[in-house]
């Protein structure tokens, strides 16, 4: 009689609850990575720009308005499911696929290819933290575009409910997170003089 | 449709964030153009953005207030 | 294809495949892109990476996942049946807390014995002066890697302990998320196997810090043991936040805070850490791996780099893992001494907070490592401070120690011996503690075997004494049998004679200007007898080990059946059968009472509800 002993755990933990503090544990330490490159980038460029470094200002100041928006739309997603509007959590999901796919294509397709012509290199000067800071958050992204596809993949054959729709609230409360480093990765790496 | 009429508050509530944050980041954006010297300014600015979402978008309260039951 | 059934036998097939599939491909894009097809570095490291991948999938880690990602319901973590034999489960991926704990301390164990034959091969090296044995680039590799390698195994044994305590310990059924738990624990694996594996790409001649410009020129070793490491710190993460959850969610009705065992205070203090500061080694050792693979200049300063921001985000995690390692050693002294000595522990809430205390204080301290970097006077007067305060919650925990023990029944029981020999031995560490903590004395010791003592004497003390009297104190518990106590006892005496002719002369040429880290020494300034008792003391903790190890393996086949509380604790775990169910407790135990009250009439702790007949 061994199945009674895992059965009985169910109704005594409040699963939801604990998921909720493991995701915020995870976020917290995932925070460190990114708190550790900004000290980089601080240490070594001082909180100016240095010298001969002209970064795209338009492309920036859009890329991130599309985080931002793809971030509200995640938002609605979330809540529309809560609510148990299938349709508008369909719609908003989908926004956000693109809207993150978007976002990834401008900075690895679009940004790193131009970025020598605007003084930035790989291998030295403020390059070194651009690539870096840029390529980490690319890589969260990523990692947050597939999930939000599974997601919706799932959401449409009906895997979520009202009553139960943990695996939106993780990977949108994740894709905010995204959204929330990049709110600090922008200036550090556009907007400061 | 009591549950439609909420769902369009939080809608709403949620236009209202995304002003806000879309506010934000013109005004930073300007920052970076018309000030120098401008660190502080945007550390306040982006203070402001991240609390925003920690707040409306993340509920961050839920992890010490135990509501939120699905 | 019985072999394929054992989840470790696939992993290792999967992984291998992954490895070579990985190289491939790399190879593949890199002739595409009309580069030339081999090159060791960029091939090898995505290669080994690939390879991780591949060992989780085959051992299993990723079938749940996979199938919810697929639209399955995610169901609760299979628990299996007993009706096979035990052993198996201990090769696959299992998600009950015990098992993986018994694996995280196997794995420990073996991981610790690996380390530990580099040591033993090195200090006869070290024995004469003069080059004997091997080669001065030899030494430098086997002694880079003694050191990363142990420090894993503390990590494995810290995982050990936790996994298998926390969740008998405060009444839960098991763990927060058993099936990433259990990804903690097979994640660690191919980490720990590209450590060691270091030794056979080249091998790497930093010392255990890795520090750039020395690691970015290394041979190819340096890479497996960046990115190992990198692995292995993933696999403290995710089992810390598992921790954390566990302990603040899952605790049994009536144990409050200061109703918890100490040593689940210990490892509360010990998640945070790891949870918090890990990223850091992390971090500062990838980004020397992406300096090394594709030329960006973090610590180069012709490239707009800077050396000293490795220090920097390398100690903040690497002072913090101290406590890392002592913590939850510290805890189990607090957690045995009260039930040998049938006393209550001394000042309980003073015990609970100083190692909150202690992991606070903790990351104030990181530069403490970097007194001869140059830094400054008042960054290094700041960091002496913060250093010299963390005695205050070490000496609150010696204190409490001393009061319990106190006028207390004492019995020698193999485990008591281990916390007394740490007691002994913590208490040299932490004295020697202030000589490396003050400024003017540590330029003078700073790089001496001064500070390799020292340090040889806080791991012993904090971790190695204490994990060998926990894996005493609940091997009946895990196992269901009794160890030898002759042999437990002739360990005890082998490895405390061993440890301080160890120590005892690695202190004094310390202090005597014998440089750390190098395989020769002058004839005429006399260190050679000295260097001779230490290589002594060094093969009797190696003879103590492995009359342990050959203890253990017996004694888990044929000892003699434990009785049911051996020790008559009164912690929930010993109310349970050895070994306990899956699932622990049938019904949830009730907390009536405070954890220490040893030797008070009519004292309670846990109300546990008999095991049913109809179970076992």
């Amino acid at each position: 009689m061994a199945a009674h002993t895992a059965a009985h755990a169910a109704p005594r933990f409040n699963k939801l609850a604990l998921n909720r503090l493991g995701l915020w544990l995870f976020m917290l330490s995932e925070t460190m990575i990114f708190i550790i490159l900004l000290v980089t980038r601080f240490v070594l460029f001082g909180t100016g720009m240095p010298e001969g470094i002209e970064v795209d200002q338009l492309l920036g100041l859009v890329i991130t308005i599309l985080l931002l928006a793809s971030s509200i739309s995640a938002y609605r997603a979330e809540t529309a499911m809560a609510h148990g509007n299938r349709d508008a959590f369909q719609r908003n999901m989908l926004l956000t696929i693109i809207m993150g796919t978007v976002f990834l294509l401008a900075v690895v397709a679009w940004e790193w290819p131009l970025a020598p012509h605007h003084g930035l290199h790989l291998q030295e000067g403020f390059g070194i933290v651009f690539f870096a800071m840029t390529g980490m958050h690319a890589f969260h992204v990523l990692t947050g575009v597939l999930m939000l596809i599974i997601v919706y993949l799932n959401g449409r054959n009906g895997a979520y409910s009202p009553e139960s729709y943990w695996g939106v609230e993780a990977t949108v409360k994740y894709w905010h997170f995204v959204d929330l480093v990049w709110v600090f990765f922008y200036p550090a790496l556009y907007l400061l003089n | 449709m009591d549950l439609q009429s909420k769902l369009a508050g939080k809608f709403r509530l949620g236009w209202i964030v995304a002003g806000g944050l879309t506010l934000l980041t013109l005004v930073e954006y300007w920052v970076a153009t018309a000030v120098t010297g401008n660190l502080p300014y945007i550390l306040v600015i982006a203070i402001l953005k991240a609390w925003l979402i920690l707040k409306y978008f993340m509920h961050i309260s839920q992890v010490w207030d135990e509501e939120g039951e699905h | 294809m019985r072999l394929f059934s054992y989840g470790l036998v696939r992993a290792l097939v999967y992984g291998v495949i992954g490895l070579v599939a990985g190289m491939a491909v790399t190879m593949a894009v890199r002739a595409a892109l009309g580069l030339a097809a081999w090159a060791a570095a960029p091939v090898s490291a995505t290669g080994s990476i690939v390879g991780t991948l591949t060992f989780l999938w085959g051992v299993g880690a990723f079938t749940d996942w996979w199938s919810w990602a697929r639209g399955a319901h995610a169901a609760e973590p299979p628990h299996h049946h007993r009706d096979g034999p035990e052993w198996p489960r201990y090769l696959n991926f299992d998600p009950n807390h015990r098992i993986i704990g018994v694996q995280y301390t196997v794995t420990s164990v073996i991981v610790m014995l690996t380390g530990g034959l580099l040591a033993l091969t090195f200090r006869l090296e070290l024995a004469q002066p003069g080059m004997q044995i091997m080669t001065t680039d030899t030494y430098n590799y086997l002694m880079s890697a003694h050191g990363i390698i142990m420090i894993a195994a503390i990590l494995m044994g810290v995982g050990g302990m936790a996994n298998f305590l926390i969740p008998m310990m405060i009444g839960a059924p098991d763990m927060a998320f058993p099936r990433v738990n259990a990804l903690s624990y097979w994640i660690a694996v191919p980490g720990l196997i590209m450590v060691v594996s270091s030794l056979f790409t080249g091998g790497f001649d930093t010392g255990w810090t890795g520090y750039p410009p020395l690691g970015v020129k290394a041979p190819l070793g340096a890479q497996f043991f960046y990115l190992g490491v990198f692995v292995v710190g993933l696999s403290s993460i995710i089992g810390s936040v598992n921790y954390i959850v566990t302990i603040i969610k899952m605790r049994a009705p009536g144990m409050t805070w200061f109703r918890m065992p100490i040593f689940v205070w210990g490892m509360f203090a010990t998640a945070l850490i790891q949870l918090i500061a890990t990223q850091f080694i992390g971090m500062a050792f990838l980004m020397v791996v992406l300096e090394r693979l594709l030329g960006m200049g973090f610590f180069d300063p012709a490239k707009g780099g800077d050396v000293v921001l490795f220090q920097h985000i390398f100690w903040f995690y690497s002072h913090p893992a101290v406590y890392v390692f002592i913590l939850p050693g510290l805890g189990v002294i607090s957690e045995l001494l009260p039930v040998f000595v049938r006393k209550p522990l001394f000042g309980y809430k003073w015990v609970a907070l100083s190692s909150m205390f202690i992991a606070l204080v903790g990351f104030l301290v990181w530069a403490h490592h970097m007194f001869a970097t140059g830094l400054g006077m008042v960054l290094n007067n700041a960091f002496m401070v913060t250093t010299l305060l963390v005695a205050v919650p070490t000496g609150v925990k010696f204190f409490s120690w001393l009061a319990t023990l106190w006028g207390g029944k004492i019995t020698f029981e193999t485990p008591m011996l281990f916390v007394l020999g740490s007691w002994v031995i913590f208490l040299i560490g932490g004295l020697s503690g202030p000589t490396n903590a003050f400024i003017a004395t540590d330029l003078y010791v700073h790089d001496t075997y001064f500070v390799v003592a020292h340090f040889h004497h806080t791991m012993f003390g904090g971790f190695v004494f204490p994990f060998f009297a926990a894996i005493y104190y609940w091997f009946p518990k895990a196992t269901g049998r009794m160890y030898s106590e002759r042999l437990g006892k002739i360990h005890f005496w082998l490895m405390l004679v061993g440890f301080h002719l160890m120590t005892i002369a690695m202190f004094w040429i310390g202090l005597h200007g014998m440089r750390r880290r190098i395989a020769d020494y002058d004839p005429t300034q006399g260190f050679g007898p000295w260097q001779t008792v230490t290589t002594t003391g060094a093969y009797l903790v190696g003879i103590g080990v492995t009359i342990f190890v050959i203890n253990m393996i017996r004694s888990a086949r044929r000892g003699e059946v434990a009785v049911p509380n051996p020790w008559r604790s009164m912690s929930p775990e010993w109310q349970l059968p050895s070994p306990p169910p899956d699932g622990n407790f049938e019904t949830p135990p009730e907390v009536i009472g405070d954890p220490y009250d040893y030797g008070l009439a009519g004292a309670s702790y846990v109300r546990v509800a008999a095991p049913s007949a109809a179970g076992h």
